[in-house]
């Protein structure tokens, strides 16, 4: 018989044995997103058209207000599609900033009763986020048939770009689920956050409306470079390849995952005590 | 013996505030709190400011805490409420963080310190086994392995594929303690989850808790309120006062230990029940305002209840002025303190019913010699129309704790043997 595992617990272990723990909880993870798809794609009906709807009705307001009326560039594309390469990035952004920021709070049930590396619910729920965009991906597909629109090699790219947007989306969604332990009426501010995050971000027009000179400020915000990115990568490289946005926008996400991280680990030890 | 747990000075602090409203929970507090100390920064250049902060204590949960578990034996933690015992399974199970000491376990852990722990309403009861299953830590394939085990032990083959929303608690109990008691652990922490569903499965899931520790060879830690589930389950026992061990070692002596500790929980004396929480009322019709209990009984001073004593409860009710004149109806319900209904009194069934005349009207309820077990019991009070309309329901408001002792008592009554105390007449037929 194999020697049984002999478990410590004394002030700041848990915080040793971390990384190992959380590997050793990956089926969690995983029962946890199955749990949160299911629940969401139960009534089937809802479900879906939840996750297909909201971008396909913000599109096509997008597309009248900026489009028609403003009469904004887009390049060779339809404006359409140029609309919609930027929103799928942002609402998987703004999803799972959204929900990563409420999740330790709303599983504050599981984590006041059963141990396991709290990491684990902010995940999931970014995984859930990444499903509900793999549906509205569709939309985009059927966008793109629609028009005759085909993208070129550069769509290989766009995977590269989605792991930009879920590196950006970690650090600050981290650090408001961290807060939101402690300060509860955060959730009332968070909805705001993602409001102006939408008008600051170039979700409904092209970065290049934005002058050249401001273009590297402007890139500060690292939805910036993602959503041009996405617009390189779908659009058969019509918007020129914002490089030095892409750059920066990398930078500042590997900052704030590094330090959203390490915000998350000091908080998680007092989560139970203070939920 | 080889020993599967052992805790050494253990301890566990916590920072409260005396004043309670000063310990920013939001952001609009934590901001008003933070601006005028800035300012105070600011002006004072040099950076000292005198401490505004709240008065911060340091309350110990649990103070040094040390004992050993044997590897096959069942300890049972017991204590009154707040005692530190829920902070103790928290570190066990490493919910939580000690402060200061160690503890260590040797084998699988696992622990249920409610009972389903995750479950999801919208989801079946198949998805929530699989689901429940993984946060108690099984693995895929071994929720598999034993998902008809599980079905069997909780009885409900047939909704298998209902949501666990529409199940009656009873199954959903008998669905999650089904889930826990096919855990493989080595060693297995529980806190009160027994004190659930009907008596028929509480017997089962003890059953299953004994030979996981005399057939299976697996350590056993409970918390429990009840000292008869105490005494059948465990061996040992450490009984936990303010954070600290008073008792330990066999299960028996520290039962007896902790029952003499306990003061008579019965609370006499006038109960202002204007601002009661726990009730269901409607805006107009009758509010209660007061109750008491108390007992007449002559053997004892000190105004204790003993079984086969005379219980009085009386009660003051405020009728609204639009009920004046009509006719009422008032009940006075008793419960055990383990949520089993025992009796619903209504004034009619003894031929009694007031039309009330008055906005307010006190009444008395005698229970002549009582004859429950000894145990803490709690009384509700209604009030509503004769077409049992409520008015006003205020829950488990008067608690009193029959005493083993009187006149009629001759031997220990444990209360896992019955709730009526009853003296019938004995004859040779």
């Amino acid at each position: 018989m194999s020697e049984p595992p002999l478990l410590v617990i004394e002030p700041g272990r848990a915080q040793k044995d971390y990384w190992r723990d959380l590997w050793r909880h990956r089926e969690l993870l995983y029962f946890l997103v199955w749990r949160d798809v299911l629940v969401r794609y139960k009534q089937t009906t809802i479900g879906v058209a939840w996750a297909v709807l909201r971008p396909l009705v913000t599109m096509v307001i997008f597309t009248l207000v900026f489009g028609k009326l403003a009469r904004l560039p887009s390049g060779h594309a339809p404006y359409a599609i140029m609309v919609f390469a930027g929103l799928l990035p942002w609402q998987l952004f703004s999803a799972a900033f959204a929900d990563m920021g409420g999740s330790i709070v709303g599983n504050s049930g599981l984590i006041s009763k059963v141990y396991f590396p709290r990491l684990v619910v902010p995940t999931s729920v970014l995984i859930v986020a990444l499903v509900d965009f793999l549906f509205a991906s569709l939309i985009l597909i059927g966008l793109m048939l629609w028009y005759g629109y085909i993208p070129d090699w550069r769509v290989a790219t766009l995977p590269l770009f989605i792991l930009l947007g879920v590196g950006a989306v970690i650090g600050p969604g981290l650090w408001v689920a961290s807060l939101m332990v402690k300060y509860r009426d955060f959730r009332y501010v968070l909805p705001f956050i993602v409001q102006v995050g939408m008008y600051i971000s170039p979700v409904g027009f092209s970065s290049s409306v934005i002058p050249e000179r401001y273009r590297l400020l402007y890139s500060i915000n690292p939805m910036v470079g993602v959503i041009d990115g996405f617009r390189w990568a779908l659009l058969r490289g019509d918007v020129g390849l914002n490089a030095s946005g892409i750059a920066l926008s990398a930078i500042l996400s590997g900052v704030l995952l590094i330090l959203g991280l390490r915000f998350f680990r000091r908080s998680e030890r007092t989560f139970v005590d203070l939920i | 013996m080889d020993k599967a747990v052992i805790v050494e000075g253990l301890s566990k602090s916590y920072l409260i505030s005396h004043e309670a409203q000063h310990r920013p929970t939001s952001m609009r507090e934590a901001i008003a709190e933070f601006a005028p100390l800035a300012w105070k920064r600011l002006r004072k250049k040099n950076g000292k400011v005198e401490s505004v902060s709240p008065k911060v204590e340091e309350f110990w949960a649990l103070q040094d805490v040390t004992f050993e578990v044997d590897q096959g034996s069942r300890l049972g933690i017991i204590g009154a409420n707040g005692a530190g015992k829920s902070t103790l399974l928290k570190i066990l199970s490493r919910v939580t963080e000690p402060s200061a000491g160690r503890v260590r376990i040797s084998g699988r852990v696992s622990s249920l310190l409610e009972v389903g722990t995750g479950f999801h309403p919208e989801l079946t009861g198949r998805e929530n086994i699989f689901l429940n299953g993984a946060i108690l830590g099984m693995r895929r394939a071994e929720i598999r392995q034993k998902f008809q085990e599980i079905v069997d032990f909780a009885e409900i083959e047939r909704f298998l594929d209902t949501p666990v929303k529409r199940y009656s608690s009873g199954m959903y109990v008998r669905l999650a303690f089904a889930v826990a008691a096919h855990l493989d652990p080595d060693v297995l922490i529980l806190d009160e989850v027994l004190a659930v569903g009907d008596i028929r499965f509480q017997q089962k899931c003890f059953g299953k808790i004994r030979e996981m520790g005399e057939v299976q060879g697996r350590t056993v830690i409970l918390v429990t309120h009840s000292m008869a589930a105490a005494r059948t389950l465990c061996q040992e026992a450490i009984f936990i006062e303010s954070g600290r061990i008073v008792a330990q070692g066999r299960v028996d002596k520290v039962v007896e230990v902790y029952e003499g500790s306990l003061a008579p929980v019965s609370s006499f004396g006038r109960i202002d029940l204007r601002n009661w929480k726990n009730r269901n009322s409607r805006a107009v019709g009758a509010l209660y305002e007061w109750a008491e209990i108390s007992t007449d009984d002559a053997s004892s001073a000190d105004s204790r209840i003993y079984v086969g004593s005379n219980v009085h409860i009386r009660f003051g009710v405020r009728f609204d002025v639009s009920r004046v004149g009509q006719p009422t109806k008032l009940a006075v319900a008793l419960r055990t303190s383990d949520g089993i209904p025992l009796a619903n009194m209504v004034d009619e069934d003894s031929g009694f019913f007031i039309m009330s005349a008055r906005t307010e009207e006190a009444c008395e309820v005698v229970l002549r010699d009582l004859r429950l077990y000894p145990g803490i019991y709690f009384a509700s009070l209604w009030v509503g129309s004769v077409a049992s309309e409520t008015w006003d329901c205020v829950n488990d408001c008067i608690c009193f704790e029959v005493l083993s002792g009187g006149d009629l008592v001759r031997r220990r009554l444990p209360r896992e043997a019955g709730l009526l105390f009853l003296t019938p007449e004995w004859a040779r037929a």
